[in-house]
């Protein structure tokens, strides 16, 4: 479905993402986890293809058949949203604070389908009803009389209401607290297993990464450092940044075990540790 | 060192339009001890009045009732020279780096500018001093002359740690400190607090909503819930609470122990 291959982004002359290369499959969730700066959200944000002006991005980024690195901002715009939607950290202030909620299902739809304002309340109405939103009010209420949790949702109906194939999360958990975060989760995977569609998240939680996806790829400077089956890297990592935060979320350590260090290797070449499992290692340490 | 007697706060929320006003009790008869040199952490989802509660313990909130007492004197009552000198013997560390330093300033001036207000100091002590503080935090002496714009967030949250322990202060309030940064750097700047508490004898009071920092750092835990202290434990007897808003905290970890689950169940489906 998506498939990226040896992408190398610049921008203002500096490498974010060097030679990235991941296959999102159909129907399948995909994991991103890196620290801030790992140029998890310049991929996300290159892949739809936003910022197009400044950035230099090199590599194939293929979705469906198009190439769309090549292809043209008009065809693009029909893209976003309609098929490959994505989902913002911060829900707060991703909504217009002068458009209400129901206006702003109007506003995607219409963008996309030629609907009336009346049959896109009424695609809203049966959206928010999937989330457990059924409350009719909801549609009326400005972004600032809801909660984090609940905007949340909201902007997971409004991006799930035209059907994409594809859906970008980028950090969708990281402003909210653990109970809405679990709630998030549950919500996603519900709406996953309903649509089929493929998602790619991206976070820096491990903990929601495991909780959704099949596959993880890990992500440092701008480059991969381990790409697997879920399985594999929680229970056997084998690259020690990928060991450090594996060891980070386990329960039973105490402060005093756990490191907040880790060697610097993210130079070296991909290798085939297992069955689908790649690691970057350097040529010492094999 | 500092304890809570039944403090209530409440704040009025009025609608536009409308006549009626509605009283939100953010923080309901709260009673709570902190022992000296220990980690209190007071555990709660966002909206249950935690930060209220940190609030008052600082003195800029005043409860409508109940009082708290620092090594016996009462907060919020004190003036002059007892206000300053608990003012001086308690800081706060907030959670978003960002907006807690002024952009303009260079860090040297962020870190004096508490010292300052409550000693006498020349240009040279000044320099000393930040240094050393950078030191104690583990940056070098040399970032005194930048601006925060140049530093990450997880160095920007120790120049605000720098700042805090600068007045040489007995209780630290770590409002949600770390929960905006990133795994691993979360857990160097826990491992960084825990190295200042054992050589500055330091007190935290730390707010949290992320049970497994809670669980990593502190020795006793309250669990809030809309603006009550719903069970008080300390670490080691997580497993064992009571309360429903504990259990749930509790299930809503989203670990990585699933994994297993996952594993345990792909087996059955090939069987």
């Amino acid at each position: 479905m998506l498939e990226v291959q040896n992408l190398s982004v610049h921008i203002q002359g500096k490498q974010v993402l060097r030679q990235v290369s991941l296959t999102v499959p159909k129907g399948k969730v995909v994991g991103i986890i890196g620290e801030s700066g790992s140029g998890k959200s310049v991929l996300c944000s290159t892949i739809l293809q936003l910022f197009r002006k400044d950035r230099k991005a090199a590599g194939t980024i293929k979705f469906n058949g198009d190439c769309l690195l090549s292809l043209e901002e008009k065809k693009m715009r029909s893209l976003r949203g309609k098929e490959i939607a994505l989902i913002m950290q911060n829900p707060m202030s991703m909504f217009n604070p002068l458009v209400t909620i129901g206006g702003h299902f109007i506003e995607t739809l219409q963008a996309h389908t030629s609907m009336t304002k009346k049959q896109a309340i009424k695609i809203a109405k049966e959206q928010l009803a999937l989330f457990q939103l059924n409350d009719v009010d909801v549609l009326k209420k400005y972004p600032h009389e809801l909660s984090g949790g609940m905007l949340q949702r909201i902007m997971i109906a409004i991006s799930a209401s035209l059907e994409p194939k594809l859906l970008l999360a980028d950090e969708p958990t990281t402003a909210l607290d653990t109970m809405t975060q679990l709630e998030i989760v549950k919500e996603l995977k519900k709406l996953q297993a309903k649509t089929k569609m493929s998602i790619l998240i991206v976070s820096h939680d491990l903990g929601v990464i495991a909780n959704l996806a099949e596959e993880i790829i890990v992500m440092r400077r701008g480059v991969v450092v381990e790409y697997g089956p879920a399985s594999h890297i929680l229970l056997h990592p084998i690259h020690p940044y990928t060991k450090t935060l594996v060891a980070a979320r386990d329960e039973h350590s105490t402060l005093d075990e756990l490191n907040d260090k880790y060697e610097d290797t993210v130079s070296g070449e991909l290798v085939l540790y297992d069955e689908n499992h790649w690691v970057r290692m350097e040529d010492s340490s094999r | 060192m500092i304890i809570v007697q039944q403090v209530s706060k409440s704040y009025r929320q009025s609608r536009f339009f409308k006549k009626r006003q509605s009283v939100v009790k953010a923080v309901d008869n709260v009673s709570l001890k902190i022992k000296e040199g220990s980690t209190f952490t007071l555990l709660g989802q966002s909206g249950s009045g935690k930060s209220t509660l940190g609030k008052i313990l600082l003195g800029i909130e005043k409860p409508d009732n109940g009082e708290v007492l620092f090594d016996g004197m009462n907060v919020h009552n004190a003036t002059g020279k007892k206000r300053k000198k608990l003012q001086q013997s308690m800081q706060v560390v907030f959670q978003d780096c960002h907006s807690a330093v002024n952009p303009k300033m260079k860090i040297k001036d962020i870190i004096a500018e508490p010292m300052l207000v409550n000693e006498k100091l020349v240009p040279m002590q000044i320099e000393e001093r930040v240094g050393e503080l950078l030191e104690m935090v583990g940056l070098s002496r040399d970032d005194m002359v930048k601006y925060p714009h140049q530093f990450s967030g997880g160095q920007l949250q120790r120049i605000t740690i720098a700042r805090a322990i600068s007045t040489r202060p007995r209780l630290i309030i770590l409002d949600e400190s770390v929960n905006s940064l990133d795994v691993l750097v979360q857990i160097s700047i826990l491992k960084l607090l825990k190295r200042l508490q054992q050589e500055l004898k330091l007190t935290y009071f730390f707010i949290t909503h992320d049970l497994h920092a809670a669980r990593l750092f502190s020795n006793e835990i309250a669990i809030m819930q809309k603006g009550r202290i719903v069970e008080h434990l300390l670490v080691g007897e997580l497993e064992q609470a009571k309360h429903e808003a504990t259990k749930a905290l509790l299930n809503s970890r989203l670990t990585i122990d699933c994994i297993h689950n996952y594993l345990e169940h792909n087996e059955e489906q090939v069987v």
